[in-house]
């Protein structure tokens, strides 16, 4: 198990390397001069220029500027400055208790309503609530982040007037409408996932040998048929937490949320690849950790599974 | 279902005065499919007594598996249904009991084995917690004295090193292993009716013969009724006190395992064993019974087995023969069951030689 | 009970795609056919079909005659009548340049719909060729194209969409499309390959490999045929979800630019607006809403319908 840790971690070398490799190159090999971009319309001295140039390490081939950059993270967790000479860190600092706390309230809304929904959906196998399901589980995974946000903006900000639009001054209520929007998809697909999996976990034998051993409904679907069916439903949570990155970028936009996906558009607009490549790599970062959780996690509740 | 066959008095064995373990009566279980009523059991009956082992013995498709889960009260309703008759556990019908009482005798008094143990047993439970849950919910017991009752009785059961094992989880254990660790939780709260489905069928033959010795010797033990299902007439022979043959849901002949492999009083049981191979029987060749059973949604007027039967006259196809005793304590559902008994029953018919169809004997070319 | 269930096993035909290698291709025409036609059997008795069908006819005609369903000139703005509600006159209201907001909405469909179908069709191409390759050749071959695959998939489309599109000076239909495609083709490519490996190994195959068929004719013959369902419906999906990625990219404001008509300018535009004006997010977004919804419908149900292991 301890072994299977360390392999894993050890694994996780190259693929960070490569993905903040690939993000980078597609920050910084674009054609475009981000010192141009920065300076705007006012007159810049070449001196200046090249002062910045030299600090941004922008004369030197491309792979020797990836590696200065990644060894000031791993030596002193340096993400490089902005042009205005901002450390990156202190912006991940402001920008992440928002992304944090949508992720967050986005996790346990599609959590509870999915699991739930899918549970109950399963239960009560074609009687109305299930249909209810089925019909509005097809509607949130089919329509697009986009038009889900705007429809909840409207409906439950504008009409119903029940939650803020936009912003982050009303405290929890402020990210209600974010992350039901961003919960959307996932809830759908997870309530699918968990009917369908209890439905078979509970025509499966290992549950009729429950039945048969004389165990009450309630305890042989808790204990015997739940159990089985969620196994699945953790591995998606997972994947989906671990892939919140789009997500967080249209969000926070629609909704105006100052935090990192607002501030990986903002600065792909003003062409400050630190930046972004800074806090790309901070969600690769993430990726990787909380896929190795999940696998964890799901050797847990799956004895089946062996850490080779 | 008017043509239902009474026992009464006529169940081999049965003791006027004493309601005996089990007695199902008149037994009807349906099914709804797509392909329209499928009637999976068709007027069953038997009786199980205590200390006494009835094999249930018959090709897929003729209900000894519904009639099992049918018993336990764990048949999927719907699409499972049951039209009629009465199960009786020492007097009282399960049927008409309210769940909860049901499911007090559930794996208490009456438990069952099911065939495939891999399956059957919860994946991603440590099989001493699987066992020990029968303690906990109906004895009431401790975590940790359920656990100690566990490892006795996979001990019992002749699992090695049972105490390290009991937190294994079954994908760790042998297929004989798992079978065992099934009968365990069976007979962990020493039920007077175990209910066998088939219980060596997925083993390997070696280990096939320890577990049928096991599951004999456990049930003199505790003296339990216990009903065999299974489909391998080799099985049967050294376990069971009694054969209930059964086709298309219902039995065909019953009686005590001597006079079945004696002097069967039923055309079916006849070609059953007519298609075992026999270390006495040189050179002869082996005669399956020809065509397949019949479709549970359209059974044939008549007696079911007729389209297959070597001796199917007219009557056959057109009225119902009724479970009637043909000797002492043996009962078979044929009209020629004296003859059949006897030896002496006319073949009307023979297979034909493709195996797909049987051929009139009169319309043969003398020979 | 699993017994009951016996008598219709033995109904089911053994193997409907063994078929020999050079058998002529009347035969295989008989059987897709009939795979086809048990296909459109079930699609007929999907209501989400049929609704996502209505859906499809309806906007793809909008995107191809859109003078059907309006007399009015998108292009026609008067700023005196600029942010109208919605009236008999101009049903949907009018803009903030004072156009007419329905014909403009009618007009929109044309490059949602374009992109969504370039998009598609050229991650088809790439998926279908791809896949195979990797999927019939496997080992090396295989491994380059998984891992090429893996890396590319692990880049968020929006953030790689994002910085591509932000450098560009001008961006039209085909520079939209171009990027959609260069990020998004490996979700459809994977797809392809699981489905090309499953087939790969079947007994078919290896029975045509036996009586000596080379490999062009086993995976235009046996492969493609058998593997194609499943990225097929998911094309369907696909078109969909690039729909809404197309609104989303011009929303962002990288996408298509003004004088273009498109629900995603449309979107962007009256998004600072959505307090006073709303009528003009709502339309726009219930038609993209409503044309994703029906290609990924219409996607789910090709699917179940080709899939022959999902008999309902």
């Amino acid at each position: 198990m301890t072994r299977y840790i360390i392999r894993r971690l050890l694994q996780f070398i190259p693929v960070i390397l490569i993905s903040t490799l690939i993000v980078y190159a597609l920050v910084f090999a674009i054609p475009g001069d981000p010192i141009r971009a920065l300076a705007g319309d006012r007159p810049m001295s070449d001196a200046v220029r090249e002062t910045l140039r030299e600090q941004y390490n922008l004369d030197d081939p491309f792979l020797i500027q990836y590696f200065k950059y990644i060894w000031g993270i791993v030596t002193a967790l340096d993400f490089g400055s902005t042009f205005n000479g901002r450390p990156v860190t202190d912006i991940i600092e402001q920008r992440l208790p928002v992304t944090a706390t949508l992720a967050l309230v986005t996790l346990v809304i599609q959590t509870l309503m999915g699991i739930i929904a899918g549970i109950l959906a399963a239960l009560y196998r074609d009687r109305f609530f299930d249909r209810f399901v089925q019909v509005s589980t097809v509607a949130m995974v089919a329509l697009p982040t986009l038009v889900i946000g705007f429809l909840l903006q409207l409906i439950f900000g504008l009409n119903l007037g029940w939650f803020p639009i936009a912003g982050v001054n009303n405290g929890v209520s402020s990210y209600i409408l974010p992350a039901l929007t961003m919960a959307a998809v996932s809830t759908g697909i997870l309530a699918r996932l968990v009917r369908s999996e209890l439905l078979d976990s509970l025509k499966s034998d290992y549950v009729r040998t429950a039945t048969a051993k004389g165990m009450k409904r309630s305890r042989v679907i808790t204990r015997h048929g739940l159990r089985n069916s969620l196994i699945p439903a953790v591995t998606f949570i997972g994947a989906d937490l671990a892939s919140m990155l789009g997500g967080s970028i249209i969000v926070e936009t629609i909704f105006n949320l100052p935090g990192l996906g607002q501030q990986v558009f903002a600065s792909i607009q003003g062409q400050e690849g630190t930046v972004v490549v800074g806090i790309v790599t901070l969600f690769v970062l993430f990726f990787v950790v909380i896929n190795l959780i999940v696998d964890l996690l799901y050797g847990l509740l799956d004895p089946r599974i062996r850490y080779e | 279902m008017t043509e239902s066959q009474t026992s009464t008095g006529l169940t081999p064995g049965t003791r006027p005065g004493d309601a005996p373990l089990l007695e199902v009566k008149d037994l009807q279980v349906e099914f709804r499919t797509k392909a329209g009523v499928a009637k999976a059991i068709n007027g069953l009956n038997f009786t199980l007594h205590a200390g006494e082992t009835l094999a249930i013995l018959g090709e897929s498709g003729s209900g000894k598996s519904v009639t099992a889960q049918t018993i336990m009260g764990i048949l999927d309703m719907p699409p499972g249904k049951i039209a009629g008759g009465e199960i009786r556990y020492r007097g009282e019908d399960l049927l008409s009991m309210p769940e909860e009482s049901r499911r007090r005798l559930r794996g208490v008094k009456i438990a069952m084995i099911f065939q495939d143990a891999l399956s059957s047993l919860n994946p991603v439970l440590p099989v001493g917690w699987q066992i020990a849950e029968m303690f906990r919910v109906h004895r009431g017991l401790k975590r940790k004295e359920a656990k100690v009752k566990a490892v006795e009785m996979m001990q019992r059961v002749g699992i090695p090193g049972a105490e390290e094992r009991a937190g294994d989880f079954p994908h760790q254990f042998s297929g004989g292993m798992r079978q065992r660790i099934m009968i365990a939780m069976a007979i962990a709260l020493d039920p007077d009716v175990l209910i066998a489905d088939e219980p060596t069928t997925a083993l390997d033959v070696t280990v096939q013969a320890q577990v049928m010795r096991l599951l004999k010797d456990l049930q003199t033990e505790f003296n339990m009724g216990l009903i065999l299902i299974t489909h391998d007439l080799g099985v049967v022979a050294d376990v069971a006190d009694k054969i209930a043959v059964m086709y298309s849901g219902r039995v065909m002949e019953a009686a005590d395992v001597y006079e079945i492999y004696g002097k069967p009083g039923h055309p079916y049981t006849q070609g059953l064993l007519n298609s075992i191979p026999r270390i006495d029987d040189e050179g002869g060749r082996l005669r399956a019974i020809s065509g397949l059973p019949p479709s549970l949604t359209d059974m044939p007027p008549g007696c079911p087995f007729n389209p297959r039967c070597e001796f199917a006259t007219d009557r056959c196809r057109t009225e119902r023969p009724e479970l009637r005793p043909v000797a002492d304590g043996h009962l078979s559902a044929c009209h020629y069951a004296e003859d059949v008994y006897a030896g002496t029953a006319t073949r009307t018919r023979r297979p034909s030689p493709t195996g797909a169809g049987m051929i009139d004997v009169s319309e043969e070319a003398p020979q | 009970m699993s017994e009951t269930h016996r008598p219709e096993a033995r109904v089911e035909p053994i193997d409907s795609t063994i078929e020999p290698a050079g058998e002529p291709a009347k035969n295989k025409k008989v059987e897709e056919a009939s795979l086809l036609a048990d296909a459109w059997r079930s699609l007929r008795k999907n209501p989400w079909f049929i609704i996502s069908a209505v859906l499809l006819v309806l906007f793809l005609s909008m995107a191809i005659f859109p003078q059907l369903f309006t007399n009015n000139d998108p292009r026609e703005c008067l700023l005196g009548r600029s942010r109208q509600a919605p009236s008999a006159e101009h049903w949907f209201g009018t803009d903030i340049q004072g156009c007419d907001y329905y014909s403009r909405v009618i007009y929109g469909a044309r490059n949602s719909i374009a992109v969504g179908f370039i998009v598609a069709i050229g991650t088809f191409i790439i998926a279908v060729l791809l896949g195979l390759v990797a999927g019939y050749f496997g080992s090396w071959v295989d491994a380059v194209i998984s891992r090429f695959t893996d890396m590319v998939f692990a880049v968020p489309y929006i953030l790689g969409a994002l910085v591509f599109l932000n450098v560009l000076e001008s961006r039209g239909v085909r520079e939209v499309a171009f990027v959609l495609i260069v990020f998004m083709w490996p979700t459809m490519t994977r797809l392809m390959r699981g489905s090309v490996i499953s087939v790969v190994n079947s007994e078919f195959v290896l029975a045509a490999r036996a009586l000596g068929a080379g490999p062009i004719t086993i995976m235009r013959r046996h492969i493609l045929p058998n593997s194609l369902g499943p990225v097929i419906g998911y094309a369907t999906v696909f078109t969909g979800i690039i729909i809404g990625a197309e609104a989303t990219l011009t929303f962002l404001g990288v996408g298509l630019q003004l004088p273009a008509i498109s629900w995603g300018l449309q979107l962007s535009d009256a998004q600072p607006f959505l307090q006073t004006v709303p009528h003009l997010l709502l339309f726009p977004v219930i038609f993209v809403g409503l044309t994703v919804f029906a290609f990924m419908t219409m996607g789910d149900a090709i699917r179940d319908a080709l899939d022959p292991k999902s008999k309902k």
